[in-house]
């Protein structure tokens, strides 16, 4: 499905990447590679999936103030349940994150070369 | 000590996107919609006689606004006003809200806005009262019959388990100890149920689920298959809690607030001189999931 892959997340300092098909949240696409990362309401509202951009644009979606605020947001902070990306992004990965790579390989769907 | 609260009367739920999450409320979670005032939506379950048990209010984040408990007399309004007094607890007099008489209004040591009213509109529930039914036809998604309780996070919850103990008289059903013998969380009641609020460690004002009543093991499972045919995020479920007995889902409305479908049916009933039952932070995994054992990640971590 390559044809749908519009833009790579590179995680960093791992290194790994996903591929996030249009209209596709960035943690969607991190569920749907096979590898997991802590998220919590799935909703913009408790702010669990917090990451941060190191490089890239997202489409931010609708988020609460209360845990994303604007100074936040201008450092790079996003959430990733709700973020889409509008380029190709690096993200900064953090202990908080706990990011865990696909565990069994055959069920995620194969980045493109 | 008569109870004086009958229950968990209102709470006041935010909104990232009033539309959205009122579409959510009314066919996936099933509540009936009786107005739409501006930025807040009121909604109900079926078997609720009051005005509204739900608003649900646009703004630019999650969480809970209010919560309201609704007195048994209007003289338990007055006899609440003496102890906020006696108590020296700041509060505010409401002369009226939506559909509602007086109210008064103070913040918890919780940090959260709590409200106590007697009046307000009695307008039936979805039943006729000559002859009802057992339920009406025709609703939608979960359609649960009421409001039941809330669980809330609190940054110090001894003192403000001691202060809806002492300054609003609710009685603790059950309560979560740490090896020193300090209650770390506690579900308190007055109505003849094993909770109508509970407290857990958390931010001040921090808002962890409301829990809406269903009425079945039947209803339990087809609320889930309801979730999960419209992709709702589950967090748990369907479910024991060791802590109270009730089974549980819970899950999350669009705006990420925690939502719970509790069997009431399977708690029990309080007596007058009932005594608190005791869990040890130890086994904190079956006190609050029974069937797992263990926490999972989001639990205490996750709330709006």
């Amino acid at each position: 499905m390559v044809a749908d892959c519009n833009y790579t997340v590179r995680f960093s300092p791992l290194g790994d990447t996903v591929a996030c098909r249009d209209g596709e949240t960035v943690l969607a696409a991190i569920m749907r590679s096979g590898a997991k990362v802590m998220f919590g309401c799935r909703g913009g509202g408790c702010g669990t999936c917090k990451m941060r951009l190191i490089s890239g644009r997202v489409d931010d979606g609708r988020c609460s103030a209360a845990v994303l605020p604007e100074a936040e947001k201008r450092e790079g902070a996003f959430l990733s349940c709700q973020a889409r990306p509008l380029s190709d992004l690096t993200v900064e990965l953090t202990e908080a994150n706990r990011y865990r790579k696909p565990s069994i390989p055959w069920l995620g769907v194969a980045d493109p070369p | 000590m008569p109870y004086r609260i009958s229950r968990l009367g209102t709470v006041e739920i935010r909104s990232l996107d009033l539309d959205r999450d009122l579409d959510y409320y009314v066919n996936v979670l099933g509540l009936q919609l009786t107005a739409r005032e501006g930025r807040t939506a009121y909604l109900k379950g079926w078997d609720e006689r009051h005005a509204y048990s739900v608003m649900l209010t646009g703004a630019d984040q999650a969480g809970m606004a209010r919560m309201a408990f609704r007195t048994v007399d209007p003289e338990d309004l007055d006899y609440y006003e003496n102890r906020l007094r006696k108590f020296s607890v700041k509060y505010d007099v409401i002369p009226e809200d939506y559909r509602r008489g007086r109210a008064l209004r103070f913040t918890a040591p919780s940090g959260h806005v709590v409200e106590l009213y007697n009046e307000m509109d009695y307008t039936g529930n979805l039943l006729p009262t000559v002859n009802p039914a057992p339920w009406p036809e025709g609703l939608k998604g979960i359609a649960p019959p009421r409001l039941d309780h809330t669980l809330v996070t609190a940054p110090d919850p001894p003192k403000a388990i001691q202060f809806f103990q002492e300054v609003l008289e609710f009685r603790v059903s059950e309560m979560l100890v740490n090896p020193e013998g300090v209650p770390v969380a506690a579900w308190l009641w007055q109505r003849p149920a094993p909770h109508d609020i509970a407290i857990v460690p958390g931010r001040a004002g921090g808002f962890h689920h409301a829990a809406f009543t269903v009425d079945s093991a039947e209803a339990l499972f087809r609320a889930a298959d309801i979730l999960t045919m419209h992709k709702a995020r589950i967090d748990y479920g369907p479910g024991r809690h060791g802590i109270t007995r009730g089974t549980t889902i819970y899950f999350f409305d669009p705006s990420g607030n925690r939502l719970e479908t509790f069997g009431g049916y399977t708690a029990y009933q309080m007596d007058p001189d009932c005594r608190a039952v005791k869990w040890t932070t130890d086994q904190i995994g079956p006190a609050v999931f029974y069937y797992s054992q263990e926490l999972n990640e989001t639990f205490l971590s996750v709330y709006t």
